[in-house]
């Protein structure tokens, strides 16, 4: 069995994702730090896109698909408000900021993996333990960056609901459920497993002489 | 394992070192030296071969049973 070399594409994707994994650290510090800093005075115009849920609109529209034309009624509508934070109390910042701070940490921890991963790949060493191990703990990150998305979506819509007076609309908080993100997490944690017998049986080759 | 390899006797009968050796038949050190302290899990026939052609020897001379 010959060397194992990484082509091209492996190579440009490592780039790509380091480039990506030291984007992700400035969003990390530039949002930990704009969040508050949002409050102070001159930054009024900063605002926070919140998604909300319209239910049940009185509204309908019509496609040429049929004949004659079908007006279908819409049901549920996703939106996003723009929230400026300047006017928001600090508990609303603050529950924003402790959603950022818990995320975001999980977001580069993952890319920190996804990239010593594909370092690995390059270097020639694919089916190396301590990939595995990566992979494995990717799988549980990115499980707890889906299930801890949907819990800060609801608690700030919740909040946000909570704080509202007067809206022609009527407005609902929800629980998204990332369903793409926990089967990407249950595909990461076998992959893990599959890593892990390939170390072992490449760790057999290598004492074959 | 009860295999070993009697690398290290041939070679000195032969007057010749492993890293002489290795140069000959084309092995790197570090795996004839894996084979040479019976790390080895496992050997090709065409190491085998190699070893048997340079050494002048038969594959019995450069393995034992030893029952443990």
């Amino acid at each position: 069995m010959g060397k194992y070399r990484p082509d091209r594409v492996v190579r440009i994707l490592t780039g790509l994702i380091s480039l990506a994994y030291y984007f992700a650290w400035l969003v990390t510090v530039v949002t930990l730090i704009a969040l508050p800093a949002a409050l102070l005075p001159g930054l009024e115009g900063v605002t926070v896109g919140v998604p909300v849920t319209v239910p049940d609109l009185e509204e309908s529209v019509a496609f040429d698909w049929d004949t004659p034309a079908t007006a279908y009624r819409l049901g549920d509508a996703r939106a996003q408000l723009e929230m400026p934070l300047g006017a928001a109390p600090l508990s609303y910042v603050a529950l924003l900021w402790l959603g950022a701070a818990a995320m975001l940490p999980l977001t580069l921890r993952f890319l920190y993996h996804l990239r010593r991963i594909f370092q690995r790949v390059r270097d020639g060493a694919p089916f190396d333990l301590e990939n595995a191990r990566r992979l494995r703990s990717m799988g549980f990150l990115q499980l707890a960056i889906s299930l801890g998305y949907g819990v800060f979506f609801y608690a700030q819509s919740l909040a946000l609901m909570g704080a509202v007076t007067e809206s022609s609309l009527d407005l609902d908080a929800w629980i998204p459920i990332d369903g793409i993100g926990v089967f990407t997490a249950l595909v990461l944690i076998a992959l893990a497993e599959i890593f892990r017998r390939g170390s072992s049986l490449e760790e057999e080759q290598s004492l074959v002489v | 394992m009860t295999i070993r390899v009697t690398l290290d006797h041939v070679l000195e009968r032969r007057g010749m070192t492993l890293t002489e050796l290795s140069e000959r038949i084309g092995i790197t050190l570090a795996n004839l030296s894996i084979l040479k302290t019976n790390k080895a899990r496992a050997v090709r026939f065409s190491t085998l071969d190699a070893l048997c052609r340079e050494l002048d020897c038969q594959p019995a001379d450069l393995l034992a049973y030893v029952p443990e």
